[in-house]
């Protein structure tokens, strides 16, 4: 068998984000894809594309779902008037330009002239002024809260609007990237609304800007999109402004990881942006597909609750932190698709503070004993755990069943177990899980963030967001300036200054055991031509997808 | 019979009633919040509030249970909390799908499970009956999921006969192509469990006076086994296919979800799953309502069966 790999390092900006394309390949030299730019016949337009996934999307209505198959399907349907590029800076949208008053205060931005709903409608400064009136005012939108900064929106002329804020808010424009700031068609929207119809649960009941238009929906079975033919104003991060090279997109709902993988390998699906750490290797060395890595925001982590009595001693959550051995996690639970972390942030974050590799908890099983003894939990039962005053160290540690979490708990229990505390570990359902950390029924809990900004600290880490996401108890007068700071300040300076201490209030406490930010894996059919995976949503427009047979 | 027919009608209100009331204690009894599902997991506390009023899950249980019920008694189901399509669509879409795998696998597992019974029957004790018995205790012990997975593994995957997954209206070629793996995959514990109760009950038949009468008469073995015994020994075997049916409508759900076949099984655990409570409420009352009257059925089928019995 004939096997090539390459690796191609894509991008290295401002943030770095690793985009790694490893390309394998059976039969022929030409039958095999290289990295992107390298293929002989390039972009060619035509085909179908069918996406796998796991997940069916829940509504087409952008202000209303926070779930990732809502928002991959958005990205395709909708445009927002900035941008987000490969390297997460921010680059133009629907708006070709834009200004910011030197007090923050005023966002004024310059609409492409020409562009269309896929109504026919041209869009104008008025749709802009609907849209984000719309969501701050929708009572059951769960991500309202990201404009409340948002006083005040004009139109200036056609082409021209403005919101006035509030307050300064730094991460405004990371905002209007995000599929929830998709624009809306006044018109349409009001329409279906005034009909007494659910806006975007239907092909009948979506319009949007995008390249992509919503043919055909049949729930828990495939949606399919059509090419929108008169698209052309696609955003600058790509060679290909529009139309889209592919045709058609279908999109099968398949939850099964296995089924997902046998359509794959039996090529009736071209694509899968999910797919288990555990089968990677094996894909990797029998088929045709290819496999692309790449590094989006995320920490894995345990978190303490603080008021749990064991665990208000910061010596016994050190104790913990150096108890557990990364590299092993690595290894044994995410079969080495993650980086061990030292802090809340990935290193490629806007706002990463390099500091934490010098103060973080490295694996010293040692010295966690050490601490623990300093906390006075010296004494050993006959099983080997510690005991104080006839007490047990036992901690409860709840999780939600996840991928890798048959192998990483159990891990986790035994690492801790050589130092002498007895986990009690407890899976719960999703949704349960969330009400009982909710309600503070945990010690230690696992979880998973993604994120696309250093903001994620205010949510997790404010005062004002306890029980939860903050369902740490972490409540501290400094913490919270600096996190307001982080939002309200204009100066990048400042505003990194607060970042770093955060991260080094959030170590030095050990408020959380960081563990790894994970590499994610998607897999293409051989019939893909060669991707660029998009870091905030890995196909993100598709304006740069195409068949090459 | 028209009266017996009637009563039977009468007694589904009360079990359809309680059904409702248990199923809506329970879920709402369970923890998790369906705001909290929505709003996902960085939300902050104000937003699950407001989400939580919008979707009426502020106030009292025993309100939100008579706004719920004296909906559906004018025959609105409500709208999913996530997708905001209407349970009535929503079941509408799902369930023919689920009926039509059902009917395919009961079908098949008919097909091949008394025939299967009947031989083990006749010929016990020799190869044929232990491959049978085998077959059986493999088709009950084998979990549906390693079935479904095996059989995908070997059919669509290695020989690729017949597609991996999916589903098409029945009403198409394409259709019957892709749904005869999944229902064999659901009628497999059926095929077995008829099998064996069918062999059962005909040996026991056959040891019957009236067997033995029509034996001494001179009639031929196979005409015995068919005309005399298989009658008789069906009546038990059309009893457990009844309650058969009702539990492979309410079970697809792991063959659905292997086969990605959006039928009411899988939008009932995605439901359950996100807490969406009136999917699952609505789901449930239908699932319910096809069980007692599939039940209903199989009681007047009966009659038909055996003449020796009467409703009056």
């Amino acid at each position: 068998m004939l096997r090539r790999r390459r690796a191609v390092l894509a991008l290295v900006a401002m943030a770095v984000i690793l985009v790694f394309a490893a390309c394998g390949g059976q039969g022929a030299p030409t039958d095999v894809s290289g990295p992107a730019g390298d293929t002989a016949a390039g972009p060619q337009p035509g085909g179908e594309l069918i996406f796998g996934r796991n997940e069916e999307t829940e509504t087409l209505d952008p202000q209303a779902t926070t779930t990732v198959s809502s928002a991959e399907v958005d990205y395709l349907i909708y445009d927002t008037l900035v941008t987000r590029d490969f390297d997460m800076s921010i680059k133009p949208g629907l708006a070709e330009d834009w200004n910011v008053s030197d007090d923050g205060l005023v966002y004024t931005f310059h609409l492409k002239p020409d562009v269309k709903f896929h109504s026919g409608k041209p869009l104008t400064a008025q749709d802009v002024k609907f849209t984000f009136e719309r969501w701050k005012n929708k009572e059951g939108s769960p991500t309202r809260y990201q404009i409340d900064a948002v006083s005040e929106i004009q139109v200036v002329d056609e082409h021209t609007v403005r919101f006035i804020l509030s307050e300064p808010y730094a991460i405004f424009l990371d905002v209007l990237t995000g599929y929830a700031a998709s624009i809306l068609n006044e018109e349409f929207v009001t329409e279906v609304e005034s009909r007494g119809q659910d806006y975007g649960t239907s092909p009948e009941t979506v319009d949007g800007t995008g390249p992509f238009i919503l043919k055909e929906w049949i729930r828990q079975d495939h949606m399919t999109l059509v090419r929108n033919d008169a698209y052309t104003w696609g955003p600058p991060i790509y060679e290909n402004r529009g139309p889209a090279y592919l045709e058609r997109v279908t999109l099968r709902v398949i939850p099964e990881d296995a089924t997902r993988i046998a359509e794959l390998e039996a090529g009736s699906i071209d694509f899968t942006p999910t797919l288990p750490p555990v089968e990677v290797s094996r894909l990797e060395n029998v088929s045709d597909l290819n496999l692309y890595r790449y590094t989006d925001l995320n920490t894995q982590f345990i978190g303490f609750r603080l008021s749990a009595p064991i665990l208000s001693d910061i010596r016994v959550r050190r104790a913990i932190n150096h108890a557990i051995n990364k590299e092993e996690v690595v290894e044994a639970a995410y079969y080495g698709l993650a980086e061990p972390a030292s802090g809340p942030l990935a290193p490629n974050t806007w706002g990463w503070w390099p500091g934490v590799e010098d103060i973080q908890y490295r694996y010293d099983p040692e010295k966690a004993k050490q601490l623990l003894e300093e906390a006075g939990w010296s004494q050993m039962d006959a099983r080997g755990i510690r005991q104080k005053d006839g007490q047990p160290l036992k901690i409860l540690l709840m999780y939600s069943k996840g991928p890798t979490t048959d192998v990483l708990m159990p891990l986790i229990q035994e690492q801790l177990r050589q130092v002498g505390i007895d986990v009690t570990l407890r899976e719960m359902e999703w949704t349960a899980y969330l009400a009982a950390l909710r309600a503070g029924e945990h010690e230690m809990m696992l979880m998973g963030v993604r994120y696309t900004n250093a903001d994620i600290l205010y949510f997790y880490f404010h005062s004002k967001q306890r029980p939860a996401p903050n369902r740490f108890a972490w409540a501290d007068p400094e913490t919270d300036r600096l996190l307001e700071m982080s939002r309200t300040s204009t100066n990048d300076e400042e505003r990194l200054k607060a970042y770093h201490d955060v991260q080094r209030i959030v170590v030095e406490n050990a408020i959380w055991v960081p563990l790894v930010h994970e590499k994610r894996v998607v897999a293409a059919g051989p019939a893909v031509g060669p991707l660029k995976i998009h870091p905030a949503n890995v196909l993100y427009k598709m304006l740069d997808v195409y068949k090459v047979r | 019979m028209t009266r017996y027919l009637f009563r039977r009608l009468l007694a589904l209100i009360p079990v359809l009633l309680g059904v409702s009331i248990l199923v809506f204690l329970i879920l709402h009894l369970t923890p998790g919040n369906p705001a909290e599902v929505v709003a996902g997991p960085d939300a902050p506390p104000e937003t699950i509030a407001a989400i939580e009023k919008e979707l009426g899950l502020d106030k009292p249980l025993y309100v939100q249970y008579f706004t719920w019920i004296s909906k559906v008694l004018r025959g609105d189901l409500g709208k999913s909390l996530r997708s905001k399509q209407p349970v009535a669509a929503e079941i509408r879409r799902t369930f023919p799908v689920t009926l039509q795998l059902t009917v395919v696998a009961l079908a098949l597992a008919v097909i091949v499970s008394i025939p299967m019974g009947v031989v083990s029957a006749v010929r016990k004790d020799t190869w044929v009956d232990n491959l049978v018995r085998l077959l059986s205790f493999l088709g009950i012990s084998v979990p549906v999921f390693a079935v479904g997975l095996l059989l995908m593994w070997v059919f669509a995957y290695k020989l690729r006969w017949l597609p991996v997954s999916g589903f098409k209206p029945l009403t198409t070629v394409n259709g019957w192509v892709h749904i005869i793996l999944p229902a064999l995959t659901l009628g497999a514990p059926t095929v077995a469990t008829v099998a064996r109760l069918t062999r059962s009950s005909i040996l026991e038949t056959l040891t019957a006076d009236y067997i033995r009468t029509a034996r001494a008469k001179g009639l031929r073995g196979s005409a015995v086994v068919y005309r005399h015994a298989l009658r008789n020994a069906l009546l038990p075997v059309v009893t457990v296919l009844g309650l058969q049916f009702g539990y492979l409508l309410g079970g697809a759900v792991v063959t659905e979800t292997i086969f990605s076949i959006p039928g009411v099984g899988r939008l009932s655990v995605q439901a359950i799953q996100t807490r969406d409570f009136p999917i699952v409420q609505g789901a449930v009352l239908v699932v319910a309502y096809a069980f007692v009257v599939i039940n209903l059925l199989v009681d007047l089928l009966y009659t038909i069966i055996d003449p020796r019995i009467r409703y009056e």
